[in-house]
């Protein structure tokens, strides 16, 4: 790979780094926390190529290039050859291909009926629910699920409304979220069993749901071994996917 | 022995020297500026196209386990490929011979200490090892450190603090059997490794007033070099997450033993950064205490990205020595440690 190219990936690559960090797509493939160093890393990356370029223009305009810059010194016979063209640099190219067709969208259905959920048990006693707005209370489906292990007697009584995806089960389906503790490489699902006739019939897998409804008995999942939370659904209806759809 | 000899492993100690003349340079190099342009279009052009077999659950998945571990990893590879071109700019040789002890044994576990100063994950410390090396930094003490940073700098511990609250148990194994881990591997290399299986290249020592160039030119090269490899452990990594399922794993979770070596393989699999391993590892809550520290200790030190990004930097003929032994001594302290600690 020669310097003009060189000079093109790096910009190619730092532009990709810095579309990912400003927009909300890095929030399909790591933490939001990871923002600031995404931009950072784009801005110095297309820092990188376009001195590079600069150089290239100066160098074909007959300024000399100071030792230790590329440009002329590849020529040199005496000069440190610091250039070797990586030619494993080409890779860079497979990422900004997929992001430029691809795009993959955050984990789904797919990736979460693949994993099985676990909670971890609280630090602290978990907080009483808060007060419902608009006929129920909102929670997301990790402190559900965190509740229905260790603190069941929290949710007596209580009308919840949470977010997510459907993972379809069998004739049943589960909704969703994926968490995650780096990146999408580590997301684990928390999926909560949907019950009763108004859970029927299974929307399509991957669609946003917002469902309400009771805390009911743990149970497997029909044809599965072990139990997992079950809601109680009194309605279902679709949602927008969530800005951040990854929970915690 | 040129210079140019792109990633192949060659197992004598090589001195850069300048290679032969490109003679068709200006050809050549139109011609890698234009595929690259062309791919890159044909990208887009071929879009509507792709969507098809891009579609799959499977298929989507994977891009974005793959396009994740980059992503996640890039920012820490530009921050090392920073400092291994400020050490190689900035940092006459002299400096590393006065602070590293003289005598080799002595020099690994200080090089090791010395990876408490290394905020970062493990991506980051490949370049800064190989700017060490390059810098004349005995290997032994160089790999120390390269083992011992990513696993036991503050960020990391503060990290595995929050994932295991009111368990500090977990924090102090982690610094031991990380730290322990390096050091028996910087003593191993000094006792038996052989320089002649490491391909690095010494670096130019900067001339006076060209050192900003020099630091630029140099990161730019390690970036260019190491993000290849990054992306090719990020292909091996993203297809094993998909293709292996998870359950996989968990169906072993009951038997001490089996639970160590598959906790040690998913850390290897999942090449995700070691500042947030902790808390997949305090995830893992049906597994036992020494087969969360093993997935800890083991990640930092040996998984897929690395193991490329080691490849790339090092050669192939150290690597497929350096990190087999790394993770049978990951693996054996862990359960030492965590017999002992936890």
């Amino acid at each position: 790979m020669n310097r003009e190219a060189q000079d093109s990936l790096l910009l190619l690559v730092g532009a990709m780094v810095l579309q990912i960090g400003l927009t909300d797509l890095h929030l399909r493939y790591v933490k939001p926390a990871m923002q600031p160093l995404l931009i950072l890393t784009g801005l110095g990356l297309v820092a990188v190529g376009a001195l590079g370029v600069v150089r290239q223009v100066r160098g074909s305009a007959g300024v000399q290039g100071f030792e230790g810059d590329g440009g002329e010194r590849e020529e040199q016979p005496g000069g440190h050859g610091q250039h070797r063209q990586p030619r494993t640099a080409w890779l860079l190219v497979l990422p900004l291909l997929i992001m430029a067709t691809v795009t993959p969208p955050t984990l789904g259905a797919y990736a979460a009926a693949r994993g099985t959920t676990t909670v971890e048990p609280p630090e602290f006693r978990l907080p009483p629910l808060p007060a419902p707005t608009n006929g129920a209370i909102d929670v997301t489906l990790t402190d559900y699920y965190s509740r229905v292990l260790y603190d069941p007697e929290s949710l007596q009584g209580a009308t919840l409304r949470m977010t997510g995806f459907v993972t379809p089960v069998g004739a049943e389906w589960f909704v969703t979220r994926m968490r995650l503790s780096c990146c999408a490489a580590d997301g684990r699902p928390v999926k909560v069993l949907t019950d009763g006739p108004a859970s029927r019939p299974a929307p399509p897998a991957d669609t946003w749901v917002e469902v309400v409804g009771t805390v009911t008995a743990a149970r497997p999942p029909a044809g599965e071994d072990d139990p997992v939370a079950v809601l109680a659904v009194s309605s279902v209806i679709g949602a927008p996917r969530p800005t951040n759809a990854y929970e915690g | 022995m040129t210079s140019i000899d792109q990633g192949r492993a060659v197992p004598v100690l090589r001195v850069d020297e300048p290679g032969p003349l490109p003679v068709d340079r200006r050809r050549r190099g139109l011609a890698s500026t234009e595929v690259l342009f062309l791919v890159v279009l044909a990208a887009f052009l071929l879009r509507p196209l792709l969507s098809g077999p891009a579609g799959s659950p499977a298929v989507q998945t994977w891009g974005t386990v793959f396009v994740s571990i980059s992503v996640q990893a890039l920012p820490f590879l530009f921050l090392g490929v920073l400092i291994s071109g400020a050490i190689t700019a900035f940092v006459p040789p002299s400096v590393f011979t006065r602070l590293l002890p003289q005598n080799r044994a002595l020099a690994v576990p200080v090089a090791g200490a010395a990876g408490l100063l290394l905020p970062g994950c493990e991506c980051g410390s490949v370049p800064v090892a190989g700017g060490l090396l390059a810098r004349g930094v005995t290997p032994a003490a160089a790999f120390a450190f390269l083992l011992a940073a990513p696993a036991i700098n503050p960020i990391v511990l503060v990290a595995t603090a929050v994932a295991f609250p009111g368990q500090p148990e977990y924090v102090a194994a982690r610094f031991v059997a990380s730290l322990g881990t390096a050091v028996i591997i910087g003593w191993l290399w000094v006792r038996f490794g052989d320089e002649r299986w490491l391909r690095f290249t010494a670096r130019p020592v900067a001339p006076h007033g060209a050192r900003l160039p020099l630091f630029v030119e140099t990161a730019r090269h390690d970036f260019l070099h190491a993000g290849g490899f990054l992306v090719l452990g990020a292909v091996l990594a993203a297809t094993l997450n998909v293709v292996v399922p998870r359950g996989l794993y968990e169906s072993v979770a009951s038997d001490p033993v089996l639970a160590v070596l598959a906790l040690s393989l998913l850390a290897v699999v999942m090449s995700i950064c070691s500042e947030a391993d902790a808390f997949v590892a305090a995830s893992l809550t049906e597994f036992s205490p020494t087969a969360k520290l093993a997935f800890m200790v083991v990640g930092p030190m040996v998984d897929l990205k690395l193991i490329a990004l080691q490849a790339g930097t090092f050669g192939r003929t150290f690597t497929i020595r350096f990190a087999p032994t790394t993770l049978l001594v990951a693996v054996g302290l862990s359960t030492l440690v965590s017999w002992w600690l936890l």
